[in-house]
């Protein structure tokens, strides 16, 4: 459904200079700076995938969001979506995609939401039983029946949110973009908003999000694509994110005698909170699970334990430092799909 | 017919949104006759030593401003502002985002905004010019005169609008935008009829796109046109008119077509 | 020394990156507030070219008067009628109680917050304006000027007046920028001589709303035309300022109590 191959894009910048004669000269002559901002993406999704894009700031996501979404022309590259070239036949490829980016909004700031989804109804020539259908869901599924009566400028972030959503998804739109969607939302709305864009990708919508929040791509995303510097460094499912610094785990144990956990291959004591609580990091490809709860009983009685991945954050810290692309022989858990890691 | 419904949704949306903001408009009342008042006591003393000015007597003068004042309620717009916030601010992108080409949505806001114009800004000033200042203001030719400033709405637009494109070239320029709006105030005969300008300039004047904004819908309504020395027959200033709103919606498909190639979504 | 001389060096490097970063910006800037305010003059040129005139009145004297307006703006905005501005702005996007958290009058913080550079540019034009008219005009004695010192003083009083009215308004009257049109429609009655006005009329914009203090009476000082009620518009000029004061110091007393 969506087909993207060797996107580039480049912008020219100018540079002013800091010493006081380039200063100056650059009243008359200005050097232009080309600065690579997509280098080369190539990805598909199909339909009914819920994708997030992850990457530092300045990665390219937004970039390449834009692109995909007809608002943007690269520099060269592919991309098919829906049957279009996004950028080329942007009035009829827009009628089929919705987009809610983030804090640019689409509502009016004096009058109720209402009145600018009849707007949306017009622009979209939506007919009217599909349109109070439609809008019946969904303000009943986002709770925003009573508020959507209000001027917008008295409804708080989180309904605003709701009403951004709702006025994107109006015209029955198969593909979602969504730049930082739960930004500035408190638990609850970002819940909310959440289990709105599940209970909408159940029935057959996908989503193409970018992000910086983790819970969103933990929740939500099946398949992550990272993006550092212009380039895709990481594009599996979120086991395989996870399982990326190679299947760890991290355990905490208490035990009732004080334990002894170095030289054990494959666990690594990252901290020891005293002789019987410890902090440690599992390599199931050296030690599998089983094999180390059988060695804890052998060795000690447990008291308790808790295992966990490890956080996600370490992961993407450890996948935003990388700027080559990452070379994975093949073993990859838990992924069922064929994407696997990029190899050089 | 869509568009039809498409303009009529817009401009309820946007008569709505002014409606919120009535005691802006309704400030006009207050405005637009005191600006008023001062030019009646300037012509008034001018007029003191002569009957005659570079062809206007008092009541054609007073006529001529009373008119021009009433007429810019119908026909005025801030498209430029409008636009070029929009661009600077980057929700430009979110008209990108839909079906929807920008210029026809502002248009269509344009006839919601000047709708409530009509009754809140042009009815209450009309009726104190013609009954407290007894000036004469209704129109010989009724047609002409309703045709004029129809005309005088699309071409205002389309100056305005084109003047805010330039926000795509001139991210921060906003000095060069104001010389153009200066520019147009002048020339668009606001301040002084035309006629009062010094040949050459009217010359020049009369193939600039400012004078069928405001100034031919003014003569149009008083019923006689002339400047730089040339005098047509209304609907022949009238069909002029129609060409020149033709040729700057064209200025402006071409400016739109250059821009939003240009456009990247600033901050987005 | 040197090290002060490095430090002056680095901020003027500054300024003028700074400036050149909209540097088409500022140039034109000033640029057009020049031709912007030469618009009304240059509307009395060409009614003077057409061969009329105001009775009384010759081409330079009447554009004597508009060029003291301008004058007296080009002092009152750089200086504090941004406050209006300020308080547009700032009352709009609910960000005004930073002004109420600083231990200061907080009138002397919008003012200082107010300051405009760019609006230097009309005290340019005004004067500009000034030169041209006076050189077609007989010189002024001592005493006029004196006298033109004074009233002019009072044109400040009045505009710093007419930003505190405004300024105030824009406490209840959210948002509004047809403050600035009001005032402009107003003011029309300060840029032409006061005796083409109806008696009513001169009276009301001499002690009432002392507009014609602005520019016509300091003008006509200057000009050694003396207008009648010169000094009791001194005087209204005053209180209207004083008027204005407390209108300002109310509303912003609404304000507060309302939660703004």
């Amino acid at each position: 459904m969506i087909e993207v191959h060797n996107l580039y894009k480049t912008y020219t910048t100018y540079t002013r200079g800091s010493s006081f004669k380039e200063t100056l000269r650059s009243l008359f002559k200005r050097e232009t700076v080309l600065v690579p901002a997509v280098k080369g993406l190539t990805f598909k999704v199909e339909p009914g995938e819920i994708v997030g894009f992850l990457g530092p700031n300045g990665a390219g996501k937004s970039t390449t969001l834009k692109m995909l979404t007809g608002v943007l022309h690269p520099t060269s590259g592919d991309v098919r979506i829906l049957g279009c070239t996004p950028w080329k036949q942007r009035k009829r490829y827009v009628r089929n995609i919705g987009a809610v980016f983030g804090q640019k909004s689409q509502l009016l700031w004096d009058i109720p939401p209402l009145d600018a989804f009849y707007m949306n109804k017009a622009i979209y020539a939506i007919e009217d039983a599909a349109f109070e259908e439609t809008l019946h869901r969904l303000s009943r599924l986002l709770e925003v029946e009573e508020i959507m009566r209000k001027p917008t400028r008295q409804l708080s972030l989180g309904e605003r949110m709701k009403c951004e959503f709702i006025m994107a998804m109006l015209h029955r739109p198969s593909v979602v973009f969504l730049d930082e969607p739960t930004i500035g939302l408190d638990v609850i709305a970002k819940e909310k908003i959440r289990s709105f864009i599940q209970e909408m990708n159940e029935q057959g919508v996908t989503f193409i999000l970018t992000t910086h929040d983790l819970e969103d791509i933990e929740q939500l995303a099946r398949r992550v694509i990272v993006i550092n510097d212009g380039e895709i460094v990481f594009d599996d499912s979120i086991m395989a994110l996870r399982n990326f610094l190679g299947a760890k785990k991290k355990v905490r144990i208490v035990t009732e005698q004080p334990s002894d956990w170095y030289g054990i291959e494959g666990v690594t004591v990252l901290k020891l909170h005293s002789a019987k609580d410890a902090e440690l990091e599992l390599d199931t490809d050296c030690l599998p699970l089983k094999r180390f709860i059988q060695l804890m009983n052998e060795r000690c009685t447990l008291q308790d334990m808790t295992i966990d991945a490890l956080p996600i954050e370490q992961v993407i810290k450890e996948l935003y430092g990388h700027k080559e692309r990452i070379e994975k022989v093949s073993i990859v858990r838990g992924s069922s799909k064929s994407h696997h890691l990029i190899t050089k | 017919m869509q568009s039809l419904r498409f303009v009529r949704a817009v401009a309820f949306a946007t008569y709505k949104e002014w409606a919120a903001y009535r005691s802006h408009m309704a400030v006009s009342i207050f405005i637009g006759p005191v600006y008023f008042l001062v030019q009646y006591f300037i012509w008034h003393a001018v007029y003191a030593s002569q009957d005659i000015l570079n062809g206007f007597t008092l009541s054609e003068m007073l006529t001529y401003y009373g008119v021009m004042s009433v007429i810019t309620y119908l026909t005025f717009d801030f498209a430029d502002w409008n636009l070029q916030m929009l661009i600077r601010t980057g929700k430009y992108v979110t008209f990108i985002l839909r079906p929807v080409s920008h210029v026809g949505f502002a248009l269509a806001q344009k006839v919601g905004h000047r709708t409530l114009g009509f009754w809140m800004e042009f009815i209450p000033v009309f009726l104190i010019y013609l009954f407290i200042f007894k000036i004469k203001l209704l129109p010989p030719q009724p047609f002409w005169a309703v045709l004029s400033i129809i005309l005088g709405f699309l071409m205002t637009f389309f100056v305005n609008y084109s003047i805010g494109l330039t926000a795509f070239w001139l991210t921060n320029a906003e000095g060069v935008r104001r010389v153009f709006l200066l520019m147009r105030d002048i020339t668009a005969g606001v301040f002084v009829p035309l006629s009062f300008f010094p040949d050459g300039l009217q010359h020049v004047l009369f193939y600039l796109p400012f004078q069928f904004m405001q100034y031919i819908p003014v003569r149009v309504y008083i019923g006689s046109y002339e400047l730089a020395g040339i005098t047509m027959s209304i609907p022949q200033v009238v069909g002029l008119q129609a060409i020149a709103v033709l040729c700057m919606w064209g200025v402006c498909q071409l400016l739109v077509h250059l821009g939003t190639r240009k456009f990247t979504g600033v901050g987005v | 020394m040197k090290s002060l001389l490095a430090c002056y060096r680095a901020v003027i490097k500054t300024k003028l990156a700074e400036r050149m970063a909209y540097r088409t910006d500022f140039a034109i800037s000033v640029l057009l507030m020049l031709l912007g305010d030469f618009m009304i003059p240059l509307v009395t040129l060409l009614v003077y070219r057409s061969g009329a005139s105001f009775p009384g009145w010759t081409l330079q004297e009447a554009l004597l008067i508009q060029a003291v307006f301008t004058l007296a703006k080009g002092v009152a905005f750089p200086f504090f009628f941004g406050i209006v501005s300020t308080t547009l702005y700032h009352v709009r996007e609910g960000s005004f109680d930073v002004f109420l958290l600083k231990p200061r009058p907080i009138l002397f913080l919008a003012m200082m917050n107010a300051f405009d550079l760019d609006d230097f540019g009309r005290l340019i034009s005004g004067g500009v304006l000034f030169g041209l008219a006076l050189s077609g005009v007989p010189a002024p004695s001592a005493l006029h000027w004196i006298q033109f010192a004074v009233l002019f003083l009072c044109s400040l009083l009045v505009l710093f007046a007419f930003s505190l009215f405004l300024s105030g308004l824009l406490f209840k009257w959210v948002g509004s920028s047809r403050v600035y049109d009001m005032f402009d429609s107003m003011s029309m009655f300060g840029m032409y001589p006061g005796t083409i006005f109806s008696k009513l009329f001169q009276q009301l914009f001499t002690y009432v709303i002392p507009i014609a203090m602005i520019g016509f009476l300091p003008a006509s000082a200057l000009l050694g035309k003396g207008a009648d009620g010169a000094w009791l518009s001194m005087g209204m000029s005053i209180v209207f300022c004083g008027a204005g004061l407390m209108f300002w110091h109310g509303m912003l007393r609404n304000y507060t109590s309302a939660g703004g």
